[in-house]
C-alpha cells in the first residue's frame, strides 16, 4: 500500500467536506457487490466473495495504468507491488 | 539530486506527497509510423517511417534498469504509432538489451499497445518467447470499429484487426483490448458487449474520443454547453444500459472502468482517509521516451505536444540525461509546480476526487487550454459518471 494514499495532515477544510460527502454516498452502496465484482475472474470459477478475496487486493489501490493501454493490468496480476520502495534522494 | 520542497498552497491547504516513488511505467515510442489513420488518432507524423535509434533504446533500457529512480519492478510500454511497424528484430534486441543490462534483477514486464493488424505466427512466436504482453485497440463489432480505424486508403481495419485477434486466441497469448468510444457509438450498448463477449475478449476498457494534439475536434466535446450536455447524458444512457447487459449476463468480461472504481470504492469503504494517486499525476510515475530519445514526464500525450510554456513537454535526452536528471531539470519543475496545483484545486473543488486523483493531465492540458485547471470532459464521463452509475445501481440503504 502507498502511504502517500493516505494523509494524516491536515488537507483543508473544504478538500475534507468532500470527503465526507463522498463518504456518505459510499456508505450505501453495497459492500458485498463491490467486492463480487473486484474479484470477478471471467473464465474461471465464481469466487467466494469474502475478505480472503478483498484482501488479494491491497497493493492495487494506489496504482492506476495509463489508461491508453490495458497491457500492464493483465501483465501485473500476481505481482503485488512491493512496499516501502521510497527512493534515497542525497 | 536534490528535490524541490513539498508546495504548500495557502489558498487551497490541500498538499501534495512530495516523497518520489520509483518510475512504474517508461512508455517507448519506437516509430510515431502507423499502417492505420484512424480519425481520432492524437499521434503526429504518422507517415514518417523513422525508427528508435539502437543507441536511443540502449540508453533507455540500461539507464532505467540502472536508475535509483526504477526499483523492484518496471514496464517497458512500446506505445505510439503502430509499435509492430518497427519490425520484430527491434523487440528482439529490446528483450535482449533488458535480459543484459537487468543486473539488480528487476521484475520487468515488456507490454505493447498494438492495432494488431500485423499480428501473425511470427509475431506470437516472439510475444511468447520474448514475454510481451499486448493490448489491442479494437472499437467494438465491425460497423463501429470501421468508421473510424482506418487505413490510409480510408478502408476499415476490422477484418484484419480481428484475424490478429485469432492469432492471439489460437496461441493462448493473454490480451486486453481498448475500445475508444465515439458519439455514435453511445447508441450500441448491447452490441458492443455482444462483441466483445462473443468474440472472447477477457477484458476491455472504455476511453473516448478526445481532443489531443493532432486531433482537434471529437464527437464527444462541444464547446456548446447545450450539446456536452447532451453528448453526457448520451453516454449516461449508454454506460447505465450496459452495465445492465453486462449483469443480466452474469458479468462475463471484465471491464476496466467497473472494474477499478468498484474497487476504488471498496477500499474508500474500508478506509476513509486513502484516495488514488494515477500513476499519470505520480512525479516520475510515468516517464515517455520519443524515438529520438527526447524525455517527458507525467502524461504520455505530452511527448510531441507543442507547447512553448512547457518547451515542449521535454525535460532532457536519454542520450545525454540520466533518469534522475528529470527531477532538477527547469521544465520538469515548471511542469510539477503546475501539476501540483491542478491536483491541489481537484481536490478542494471535486467531490470525486479521491476515486479519481486527479487525472488526465493532458486533457486538462488540451481541452482547458492550461494543465493548471481542474474538471474535463474525460473525467466527467469516464470518473463522475461512472461513480454516480455505481453508486445508483449498488445502492442497499432502505428507501426514504
Amino acid at each position: 500500500m502507498d502511504d502517500r494514499s493516505r494523509e494524516s495532515h491536515d488537507l483543508g477544510p473544504a478538500y475534507m467536506r468532500l470527503r465526507e460527502g463522498l463518504m456518505e454516498r459510499l456508505g450505501d452502496v453495497n459492500t458485498q457487490t463491490l467486492i463480487s465484482v473486484v474479484s470477478l475472474r471471467p473464465g474461471e470459477a465464481p469466487r467466494l466473495p469474502d475478505r480472503e478475496v478483498f484482501d488479494e487486493w491491497p497493493d492495487s489501490f494506489s496504482r492506476d495504468t495509463w489508461y491508453k493501454t490495458w497491457a500492464k493490468s493483465e501483465a501485473l496480476m500476481g505481482h503485488p507491488p512491493e512496499d516501502g520502495l521510497e527512493i534515497e534522494i542525497e | 539530486v536534490s528535490v524541490q520542497p513539498a508546495l504548500t498552497d495557502a489558498r487551497h491547504e490541500f498538499v501534495v506527497p512530495t516523497a518520489p516513488k520509483p518510475i512504474s511505467l517508461i512508455v517507448l515510442q519506437p516509430t510515431s509510423l502507423c499502417n492505420l489513420n484512424c480519425r481520432y488518432c492524437y499521434v503526429p507524423n504518422r507517415r514518417q517511417a523513422e525508427v528508435m535509434d539502437g543507441r536511443v533504446l540502449e540508453a533507455a533500457i540500461a539507464k532505467a534498469l540502472t536508475s535509483p529512480l526504477v526499483q523492484g519492478k518496471i514496464e517497458f510500454l512500446f506505445h505510439a504509432g503502430e509499435p509492430l511497424a518497427a519490425g520484430i528484430d527491434f523487440y528482439r534486441r529490446a528483450a535482449d538489451l533488458i535480459a543484459q543490462h537487468n543486473g539488480r534483477n528487476i521484475n520487468v514486464v515488456k507490454s505493447i499497445q498494438t492495432n494488431a493488424t500485423l499480428i501473425d505466427d511470427a509475431w506470437c512466436d516472439l510475444f511468447v518467447e520474448r514475454g510481451y504482453y499486448v493490448g489491442v485497440s479494437i472499437d467494438g463489432p465491425q460497423f463501429l470499429h470501421d468508421r473510424q480505424r482506418v487505413t490510409w486508403a480510408g478502408r476499415g481495419s476490422f477484418d484484419r484487426v480481428l484475424r490478429g485477434v485469432r492469432r492471439l486466441q489460437e496461441r493462448d497469448l493473454p490480451f486486453g483490448a481498448i475500445c475508444v468510444l465515439s458519439r455514435e457509438s453511445l447508441a450500441y450498448p448491447r452490441e458492443i458487449l455482444d462483441f466483445f463477449v462473443g468474440n472472447g475478449f477477457p477484458s476491455v476498457g472504455f476511453n473516448i474520443e478526445e481532443v489531443e494534439n493532432v486531433n482537434t475536434t471529437s464527437t464527444m466535446f462541444s464547446a456548446d454547453p447545450k450539446e456536452a450536455h447532451a453528448i453526457e447524458d448520451e453516454f449516461r444512457t449508454f454506460l447505465s444500459r450496459f452495465l445492465e447487459l453486462w449483469e443480466e449476463k452474469g458479468r462475463p468480461i471484465n471491464i476496466r472502468e467497473i472494474h477499478d472504481m468498484a474497487l476504488f470504492m471498496l477500499r474508500k469503504q474500508r478506509d476513509p482517509t486513502v484516495r488514488r494517486i494515477p500513476d499519470e499525476t505520480d512525479d516520475t510515475g510515468i516517464v515517455t521516451i520519443q524515438k529520438n530519445g527526447d524525455i517527458s514526464p507525467y502524461s504520455p500525450e505530452f511527448a510531441g505536444s507543442p507547447s512553448e510554456e512547457y518547451h515542449d513537454f521535454v525535460v532532457g535526452n536519454i542520450l545525454t540525461s540520466d533518469f534522475a536528471d528529470i527531477l532538477t531539470h527547469p521544465v520538469y519543475m515548471k511542469i510539477r509546480t503546475d501539476v501540483h496545483e491542478s491536483i491541489a484545486r481537484c481536490a478542494t473543488s471535486c467531490s470525486y476526487f479521491d476515486l479519481c486523483g486527479g487525472a488526465f493531465l493532458s486533457n486538462k492540458f488540451w481541452q482547458n487550454g492550461t494543465l493548471n485547471s481542474t474538471e474535463t470532459v474525460t473525467c466527467r464521463l469516464t470518473r463522475q459518471a461512472v461513480a454516480d452509475l455505481l453508486i445508483e445501481r449498488w445502492n442497499c440503504s432502505e428507501p426514504k
